[in-house]
């Protein structure tokens, strides 16, 4: 579903933020993507999504190239970001029906949507306050509402857990849950490990740049008895979290 | 004093710092080079200038009046340009809600913010007043009351109408504060106020200007200054200042600390019963829906609420675009002119030269293409992720800006109907004129903010207006009138038929907008897909 193949990226032209990265996620699969501050994940990220062009290598999401055909890779998943940037002097609904139409979400189908994940979040009633009057996590459900609309192949959120209250969170874990029983598949980044040990099928672990491990949670255990804690630490002991 | 240091270092840090980012270079030397190039273009012209009155002045035996008018002339600058930043820094930045949680006192935050505004009208009183008192001082003779009252002149100059200006602006956010419409209200107090502020100027120059009003100020010895002074009457206390009167220079002096006095009590109330209730979130707006809509549309929709919903943006370009129909009330309701002049038969010839510059003036002036990608700042990911082609993306951000000129064009073109006799030829050759330009002028502007997108800016009038975009952009403008200007002096026969020649300039411009259509949408659409955040 997702392959990204020998990805590189400088800003510099010297120093690689992401360094020969080989990666395949497979359809249905959550797949969580750590490493310490600065290691990388969001730029891979932005590579992912077209926001940041590569430096070497090639990305593809359900065999479309993200630099040759971006509009049909694109078309494939939607984006939840680490930061709740969005245009915000229009409304919740506004933005909701902006994203409903780029994916060409029929009318029926976004109304229903909207409701329901609005509803579950908690911020049906705010849609026809602007945005800037949201709070950070009310923003945070807000995107990833306008991400679900279009039911993606993929799922890319950066961080989607932060600033969101424990009740909202749980909700968004089990709408990811969801959302790969019903063929879709996630890919998201976290700093919460305890999270992603408890919901993804597969880890991926980048260190200045470089993809150090990669794998399922059992195989990545040495011990029986290790955490992913006691895994991350040891992998990045010379880093902070 | 203690807390008010740091907090207006960090301000002024922050300024200067967005100032150097919007102009987007990154070699040091380089960005020396341009600032003393664009100081020198406005220097060098205003020595000039300064020089000529001084002279004109000279044969009235008043030379020192080269001073009050410079001076009278960069108050009313600085009222036109201040407004705009006043409510970008106080009502649309974002800090000041963080600003509000620390430990300092009101006032002193109101003062810090207007530091900023301070040093941009410190630059306009560098570049207009402090040449008109060396070109005094060179002619006259230097003193070291000059010298010292010049200095004191240069930095006290944009404190009245700082204070002025923001003291109006905050009491008009006093009144419409919890109004639904406040963000309209708001622009619309303030582009009355500038509106006022001009409408006073040119009234008080008209009644100035009138002979017998003259005629008595020149038998008077200083009659002369005293009706130039009257559009600003601390101009008069100024200008003996810089004589060496120094019970002038105590009421000069006085009355900016007194200003500043009353803006720190002030600022106290206006601090919470304005600032932060404007700031608070909006009433609830509009109802839930559906619908669904085309991706063209939604794109377009969306360039243009970004205009109109971010005050600072609809401000800079409802300004451009209507400039020249509040020049035109202003100078009818002053009396400086007469509409009936331009139904007079010496006009009719160059009514379709008058006619087309109308309705191309929102081309010219509002080059909102060169901010089109920079006016989304960091959003700019939210289009960039969407499965949309770049030159779909491309397409509707060049469109917005076409219609709002072309909107523009259209409300002067029909305000020019009921004031100039025009004939259906001269209505069809300027639609095509205007056409052809705004889509040349919109996609070069264009080609600029791909250049050049600078999407990291913290508060938007760093967007749209302190920006090296807009001046790249306005130098095409000036170097395209060179053009025209030095082909007017080299062939005038050409220029002998106006109607042909702004048919051939239309053509012209199309032919150039197809090419420059051809290099986005074909060379610049690379540059385009790397823009990042």
């Amino acid at each position: 579903m997702l392959k990204l193949k020998n990805v590189s990226k400088t800003y510099d032209g010297k120093k690689m933020a992401v360094d020969n990265l080989d990666l395949s996620v497979k359809r249905g699969e959550i797949f969580g993507f750590l490493g310490p501050n600065g290691a990388g994940k969001t730029t891979t990220i932005r590579m992912i999504t077209g926001i940041l062009d590569l430096t070497n290598g090639q990305i593809e999401v359900d065999g479309k190239n993200i630099e040759k055909e971006p509009v049909k890779a694109k078309s494939n998943f939607t984006f939840v970001p680490d930061h709740p940037d969005i245009f915000d002097s229009i409304n919740g609904i506004d933005y909701l029906n902006f994203i409903a139409d780029m994916y060409e979400v029929s009318t029926e189908d976004r109304k229903q949507k909207i409701e329901k994940y609005t509803k579950d979040f908690g911020i049906y009633k705010d849609l026809t306050q602007p945005i800037k009057s949201y709070s950070h996590g009310m923003r945070q459900k807000l995107l990833v509402t306008g991400a679900l609309l279009p039911t993606p192949k993929i799922l890319i959120l950066d961080e989607p857990l932060g600033g969101l209250d424990p009740r909202s969170a749980k909700i968004l874990k089990s709408m990811m849950r969801d959302h790969c029983k019903n063929g879709g598949t996630v890919f998201f980044s976290s700093h919460v490990l305890e999270v992603v040990e408890n919901l993804c099928d597969r880890i991926g672990i980048i260190e200045e740049g470089k993809l150090i491990a990669c794998d399922t949670l059992e195989n990545l255990k040495q011990k029986p008895d290790n955490t992913l804690e006691d895994i991350f630490l040891e992998l990045t002991e010379h880093e902070e979290i | 004093m203690k807390k008010f240091k740091p907090l207006v270092i960090i301000q002024l840090k922050d300024f200067l710092g967005n100032a150097q980012s919007s102009l987007n270079i990154k070699n040091k030397k380089m960005i020396q080079l341009l600032q003393l190039l664009i100081i020198g273009s406005i220097v060098a012209p205003s020595i000039y200038f300064s020089s000529v009155t001084y002279n004109a002045f000279a044969q009235l035996n008043q030379p020192e009046l080269v001073m009050t008018t410079m001076y009278l002339n960069s108050i009313i600058l600085m009222f036109f340009l201040g407004i705009p930043i006043i409510i970008s820094v106080f009502f649309f930045s974002k800090d000041i809600k963080f600003l509000s949680t620390l430990p300092v006192d009101e006032d002193k935050i109101i003062l810090s913010k207007l530091s900023t505004v301070y040093i941009y009208l410190l630059a306009i009183s560098g570049i207009f007043i402090l040449p008109s008192i060396i070109v005094y001082g060179f002619y006259s003779g230097l003193s070291i009351s000059l010298v010292i009252f010049g200095i004191t002149t240069f930095i006290l100059a944009p404190l009245l109408p700082l204070l002025i200006s923001s003291l109006l602006i905050l009491s008009i956010n006093k009144i419409i504060r919890k109004s639904k419409y406040k963000n309209i209200l708001l622009l619309l107090g303030n582009i009355l106020l500038i509106i006022a502020i001009i409408g006073i100027q040119m009234g008080l120059t008209r009644y100035a200007g009138n002979p017998e009003q003259i005629q008595s100020a020149l038998l008077n010895n200083e009659g002369l200054i005293g009706l130039i002074g009257i559009r600003f009457p601390p101009s008069i206390w100024m200008t003996k200042m810089l004589l060496g009167s120094l019970l002038d220079a105590f009421y000069f002096i006085g009355i900016n600390i007194l200003f500043v006095i009353f803006l720190q009590y002030m600022a106290k109330v206006f601090f919470k019963k304005a600032l932060l209730t404007f700031v608070e979130g909006g009433a609830k707006t509009g109802s839930i829906y559906y619908k669904k809509r085309k991706k063209g549309w939604q794109l377009f929709k969306r360039h243009i609420l970004i205009i109109i919903k971010e005050p600072t943006f609809l401000l800079n370009t409802l300004m451009s675009l209507v400039v020249p129909i509040l020049i035109f009330i202003v100078m009818s309701f002053s009396g400086q002119f007469s509409p009936e002049l331009l139904q007079s038969e010496q006009i009719r010839p160059f009514i379709i030269l008058i006619f087309s510059l109308i309705v191309i003036f929102p081309a010219i002036v509002s080059n909102i293409s060169s901010t089109a990608i920079t006016r989304e700042g960091k959003t700019f990911w939210e289009t960039k992720v969407l499965p949309i082609s770049a030159k779909l993306n491309i397409k509707y951000r060049i469109m917005t800006t076409i219609v709002i000129n072309l909107t523009g064009s259209l409300i002067l073109g029909i305000f020019s109907y009921f004031i100039l006799p025009l004939t259906f030829e001269m209505i069809l050759i300027a639609i095509f004129f205007t056409g052809a330009t705004t889509l040349f002028l919109g996609t070069v502007d264009f080609i600029i903010n791909i250049l050049r997108p600078i999407l990291n800016w913290t508060h938007p009038t760093a967007a749209v207006k302190n920006n090296m975009n807009v001046t790249i952009s306005l130098g095409i403008r000036v170097v395209l009138g060179i053009v025209i200007y030095g082909l007017y002096i080299l062939f005038p026969a050409l220029f002998s038929n106006y109607y042909l020649v702004i048919i051939t300039a239309s053509v012209l411009f199309f032919i150039i907008y197809l090419i420059s259509r051809y290099y986005v949408y074909n060379i610049m659409i690379e540059r385009f897909k790397k823009i990042s955040i």
